[in-house]
């Protein structure tokens, strides 16, 4: 599958996850979110900052625990639960992050 | 939505096992150390009591300065040490496999308890599932 944004082509798997995560940019996640039904707050943005730096160092899509752990963490406890992650990215957080975030999709999450 | 994750939680306690996951071969020249690594992680989602062994060249998959993008491939240091994120404190490593390579605790990247050749007999005897890779 694909999309195409400002005259480039954008390719993502069946789920919608980026193909090549170097193609991804601020307005790439945008287009992304636009696909989720999510709009971008910038709450939103903090925690897609939060799982691409978590990548950055890691080289994993985190699953719910561990992001909710790795928020805890960076952010404090308000932020660092998945009730407060649900409301951003409702239904399963970790890959609609992943995904809106342009890494892959986290492999263990259920 | 609470409620419901807790018992979940409870239901996956009366069920939990002890399983073992033995990581016994150098990474990179194949897929098993990475095998290891998703095996452990998608384990420690469901609660079970899990253990990580090093043993053999199993060894190896902890060195530290692990340059691995110049063959293109996920660096395995750096998630290593993502594992508590993911809950996983019981890392040990056999003494023997390490001294034999000579390797101390500051050429590895994570912590591990490295144990005598009896007490990972005992541990491994302990588990109730053992995953090799």
């Amino acid at each position: 599958m694909s999309f195409s944004f400002n005259d480039k082509i954008i390719e993502t798997d069946k789920e919608g996850y980026l193909r090549y995560l170097d193609d991804w940019s601020p307005h790439i996640a945008e287009q992304l979110a636009e696909y989720e039904n999510v709009t971008l707050s910038e709450a939103h943005w903090e925690i897609i900052a939060l799982i691409r730096e978590f990548y950055a160092t890691y080289e994993l899509s985190p699953a719910m625990r561990p992001l909710v752990k790795y928020t805890a963490t960076q952010l404090g406890k308000e932020k660092g639960n998945s009730i407060y992650l649900m409301q951003l990215f409702p239904n399963s957080p970790a890959k609609l992050i992943s995904k809106i975030a342009g890494l892959p999709r986290p492999k263990n999450c259920l | 939505m609470s409620n419901s994750l807790s018992s979940n939680e409870s239901n996956t306690k009366k069920s939990s096992k002890k399983i073992g996951i033995v990581m016994r071969h150098a990474p990179y020249g194949n897929n098993l150390a990475h095998e290891a690594l998703d095996a452990a992680l998608a384990t420690s989602i469901y609660g079970q009591e899990l253990t990580l062994i090093f043993m053999g060249d199993g060894v190896f998959q902890l060195l530290h300065q692990q340059e691995s993008k110049a063959i293109h491939q996920k660096n395995l240091e750096k998630q290593l040490t993502a594992l508590e994120f993911y809950d996983i404190e019981k890392v040990f490593a056999c003494k023997h496999s390490l001294d034999e390579r000579q390797l101390k605790q500051n050429n590895l990247s994570i912590n591990v308890a490295a144990i005598e050749t009896e007490e990972l007999q005992q541990l491994l005897h302990e588990q109730d599932v053992l995953l090799s890779f």
